[in-house]
């Protein structure tokens, strides 16, 4: 399959989607940790991105309803819950504030529908930023470092917690590495739905299960204000293909220039496009720069948590 | 320094989120189970409507950083 890259002249057609295969090498990387280290983790993580991956290709191919995908999703979350029911070692139920706050007692049940609640909304934040050359696979390598950070300071600083809660984070850095050398400018290949919702919910997952769900959130702040700031301008789960306006448009420069239409979702890009055109190259790297000091921020509640 | 404002947005954001996070769990979550109230309940509602405080304060926050943010540039004011 291939589809139009509609931010480029000429629309150049792409291969697309790569999801199948990011989905395929993310679930490989836990099978391999749990080879080498048999136990319930790496194979939760790889049922979450099997979910969250195949609603995806569901998407790719059928294109779901704006509500029904995000309704689909909370099925992600399941084997997450699942396996702490019968195993109470998946996650903990409470949350580790930075400095003297400390952490908070077992919240049991809220932390279960937190977690269901948390795949639809990670996983379409990552869908959200999936609109540019290079845009998803360097936000999914950057936040999975601050991740790893995260889960590492944890792990080291907890003697009690084994290493493999940090072990099976490292796919999601490793392919979305990989990924981002064939989708950055100029795109060879796209992700597609089933590769940014998987990329998603094991982000997700991985921030619960390695205790790290602040400085994870921290990380997205960017989709997470993306995401908001989109739903609030249409007013609703939305498919983006049913949308009235494009956030943006190629000029005849060549640059993207921000929509001027008013029913326009009012997404990061577009803010970003108020102060002038830019190139898609230049767009997306401003993206990143946005979402590394993000990283940074996240960087610094790990920090505050684990190490002061 | 197009990226300066939105680096202020995610830290008030962040902060938001820390500051939130923390009277949801340590002041909201803790009051009495709502099955333990016997008159209803008056408290579980108390709690119901400050956890839509909370959100509802940060929605209202990132609504109008976003608001000054658009009415600086100038442009398109956005629909909502």
């Amino acid at each position: 399959m291939v589809v139009e890259d509609v931010h480029k002249v000429g629309a150049p057609k792409v291969p697309s989607p790569a999801g199948p295969l990011l989905i395929l090498a993310l679930v490989a990387g836990e099978v391999v940790e749990f080879v080498i280290s048999p136990s319930l983790l790496p194979l939760v993580i790889a049922a979450v991105v099997l979910v969250a991956g195949l609603v995806g290709l569901v998407d790719d191919l059928y294109v779901l309803g704006g509500k029904v995908k995000p309704l689909l999703l909370i099925l992600a979350g399941v084997p997450v819950v699942v396996a702490e029911f019968f195993n109470p070692t998946v996650y903990s139920s409470r949350l580790y504030f930075p400095l003297f706050f400390g952490p908070t007692g077992e919240h049991t049940t809220i932390f279960s529908i937190l977690i269901l609640a948390s795949m639809p909304i990670v996983s379409n934040a990552y869908n959200m930023m999936d609109s540019f050359n290079g845009e998803i696979s360097g936000f999914t390598f950057l936040t999975s470092l601050a991740l790893i950070l995260g889960i590492g300071l944890r792990v080291f600083t907890s003697p009690s917690l084994a290493t493999e809660r940090l072990a099976i984070a490292v796919p999601l850095a490793a392919v979305s590495l990989v990924f981002y050398i064939f989708n950055r400018y100029p795109s060879k290949v796209f992700d597609g739905d089933s590769g940014a919702l998987a990329f998603g919910a094991m982000y997700a997952a991985l921030a619960v299960t390695g205790g790290v769900e602040f400085a994870a959130i921290v990380a997205i702040v960017p989709a997470i204000l993306n995401s908001f700031y989109i739903l609030s301008s249409v007013r609703g789960f939305v498919e983006r293909r049913k949308m009235d306006a494009r956030p943006t448009y190629l000029g005849e420069d060549g640059l993207l220039h921000a929509s001027k239409e008013p029913s326009a979702p009012t997404t990061l890009v577009r803010m970003l496009l108020f102060d002038g055109p830019l190139s898609e190259r230049n767009l997306v790297r401003d993206i990143l720069l946005l979402t590394a000091f993000a990283c940074l921020l996240s960087a610094v509640t790990s920090f505050l948590t684990w190490v002061i | 320094m197009r990226l300066a404002p939105l680096m202020i947005m995610t830290t008030v954001a962040w902060l938001l989120i820390l500051v939130e996070s923390y009277v949801f769990f340590e002041f909201i979550v803790p009051f009495p189970q709502i099955h333990e109230v016997g008159a209803l309940t008056l408290l579980a509602l108390l709690k119901v409507g400050l956890t839509f405080a909370l959100g509802a304060a940060w929605f209202a926050i990132m609504f109008l950083l976003r608001y000054f943010y658009v009415r600086s540039r100038g442009a398109a004011r956005p629909p909502s």
